[in-house]
């Protein structure tokens, strides 16, 4: 048996589960006391709780009664419509809930889609929580490993920075069709010659002087979203200076939100009060047929 | 033979033209070469790329204008994030070292002209694209100052715009958000980014507007700008689809406007607009697949 508990991890762990424990014993379980355990959790993988622009309440009251978690990639309105449905009025979702990184609520308050959102989830006494920072900082980051798992690709991938994988060599355009079976959609973007070999492939988003990391040790990158402005034009200037090189790019959702769904069976034992499930936010790309 | 000038002279030229409108916005005017060097024929373009700058110094052209940074300093007052770093990244890159290669040894000077063109001609480079597309923005058009414009169109889909959008913009990715075979009567086009998404809602603001035509997202596609307002937008109820046809692509049509207007008032100087293909591709099932 290979589990070691340290004497710290050991500690962490009775901490969590303690401290999982009193809330049990509190009463029906809140969005907050769910939040507590996470953290707790976290902790207990030596992931401290720290001061974060991104992760934390963004919609509704933490102290909410849970009927179940919906844990996703964004909470759209979409997303937040189905978990609705599905009867789970705490979302816990990896990116944010108002359009922007920093989830700029000032910015777009007045926005009629904003008023409309923030509506809907009040309505139904749900709430919305973020994890971005705090997820990616576990080891191996879950955000990653997910798409690697998704990918079949886990016995390939090293989480080492600058993250790669190492597969079986293939053409470029092989390893487009492989990324569009494997994650299930058409939105797959590349630039780069199609006859490419290709057996080194970096893990680097979102924009250009992150990728360049990855284009100057790997064949290729694949990136979930980047500016076209930018890392398209550099691409393509340097397969025309003869660099064998590609970037493949896919959607932020099917880059990460496998993540997310890994998130599901990590904070169950947490919340045993209530049922956990993970709701795919898909592609929203369609990449319709052309006649070409 | 052409007059000759310089990049200095042309540049007065063309900010008198616009009303004085150079911007001081980061990585745009010279970008590389020397404003002092002279200037016998302009090439207009969307990116400066090595194919290009290789096929100006074949047939002796000093002057490249372009809407994109040749270095990828796209920049913008909205998202500084996008080049933070790209500079120090991009010192000794041979990609770079390349074109500055060619720009010194023919003595072409790159100028980016893309801020102070928008300023002047708000709608110029959407205008041009809904053209290139077969669409006629309505007279007049309800915000003159935005850069989107509005067209009026027979009953369509996003799914068949973007067949129009493979064959006459040669894009090679186009992707739609939303139902794409939903028809469609009114569209806001908008050459190159959606963001900021508050200029975004302002252009989709008439309730009849059933359709988007642009290049791409901003910061990040779709998750940090407008892209994810605008699922949103389709979440809250609105019968509305985009069509992504690429940044690229949305903004090569503008390019031929900027030569034209450029030739108005530097007649002496000869000008040509160069497109670039799309560089993008999409895997597209096999024949017999």
């Amino acid at each position: 048996m290979e589990s070691a508990i340290t004497r710290r991890g050991f500690g962490l762990s009775v901490g969590w589960a303690l401290a999982a424990g009193a809330a049990r014993a509190a009463g029906p379980l809140t969005a907050a006391q769910a939040v507590d355990r996470i953290k707790a959790k976290l902790a207990a993988e030596g992931v401290t709780w720290k001061t974060s622009y991104f992760d934390g309440f963004k919609i509704g009251d933490p102290q909410v009664p849970l009927t179940g978690i919906a844990t996703c990639f964004q909470p759209t309105f979409s997303i937040l419509r189905r978990a609705s449905a599905a009867g789970m009025n705490f979302v816990i979702s990896h990116e944010s809930a108002f359009w922007d990184g920093f989830d700029p609520v000032e910015v777009v308050k007045d926005d009629p889609v904003y008023e409309a959102k923030v509506r809907f989830v009040e309505e139904r006494g749900m709430a919305v929580w973020r994890i971005h920072d705090h997820w990616h900082a576990r080891r191996p980051d879950p955000i990653s490993s997910g798409l690697a798992a998704q990918l079949g690709w886990l016995s390939y991938f090293s989480d080492e920075r600058p993250r790669h994988y190492t597969i079986p060599e293939m053409s470029l355009d092989g390893v487009a069709r492989y990324v569009q079976d494997r994650l299930e959609t058409k939105n797959v973007v590349v630039v780069g010659d199609p006859q490419l070999r290709v057996r080194t492939i970096g893990d680097q988003s979102h924009i250009l002087s992150v990728v360049l990391t990855g284009l100057r040790r790997f064949d290729a990158v694949l990136v979930g979203e980047t500016p076209q402005h930018d890392t398209f034009e550099y691409m393509r200037d340097a397969v025309a200076l003869g660099q064998k090189k590609a970037v493949i790019m896919i959607a932020h959702e099917r880059l990460e939100e496998w993540g997310m769904r890994d998130f599901v069976p990590w904070i169950k034992p947490a919340v045993p009060e209530v049922p956990v499930q993970w709701i795919s936010s898909g592609d929203p790309f369609y990449i319709p047929p052309l006649a070409v | 033979m052409a007059t000759e000038t310089t990049g200095w002279a042309i540049e007065q030229i063309l900010n008198a033209a616009m009303g004085f409108q150079m911007s001081t916005a980061m990585w745009e005017g010279a970008c590389a070469g020397n404003v002092h060097w002279p200037m016998r024929s302009a090439v207009v373009c969307y990116a400066p790329t090595l194919e290009i700058l290789r096929r100006a110094a074949a047939e002796g052209k000093t002057l490249v204008v372009s809407r994109e940074h040749p270095f990828y300093m796209h920049g913008g007052l909205n998202y500084p994030y996008l080049t933070e770093g790209l500079e120090a990244a991009l010192k000794d890159d041979p990609v770079v070292q390349a074109k500055m290669e060619i720009v010194d040894a023919h003595k072409i000077l790159i100028y980016r002209l893309s801020t102070a063109w928008d300023n002047f001609r708000p709608q110029a480079q959407s205008t041009a694209l809904a053209r290139a597309l077969g669409l006629s923005p309505i007279e007049p058009q309800p915000s003159p100052r935005s850069r989107g414009v509005i067209c009026d169109l027979r009953r369509t889909t996003l799914a068949a715009l973007a067949q129009t959008a493979y064959d006459r913009l040669r894009a090679r990715s186009p992707r739609i958000v939303g139902d794409p075979n939903a028809a469609v009567t009114r569209v806001a086009v908008l050459a190159g980014e959606t963001d900021p998404k508050s200029g975004l809602a302002a252009l989709i603001a008439d309730p009849k507007i059933d359709g988007v035509i642009a290049g791409a997202g901003g910061v990040i596609d779709e998750v940090d700008g407008a892209l994810s307002y605008f699922q949103d937008v389709v979440g809250a109820g609105r019968g509305i689809a985009m069509l992504a046809v690429g940044y690229g692509p949305s903004e090569e049509p503008g390019g031929e406007e900027l030569a034209r207007w450029m030739r108005s008032v530097l007649p002496d100087l000869p000008i040509e607009w160069w497109p670039a293909p799309d560089p993008s591709w999409i895997p597209r099932p096999r024949a017999g697949g």
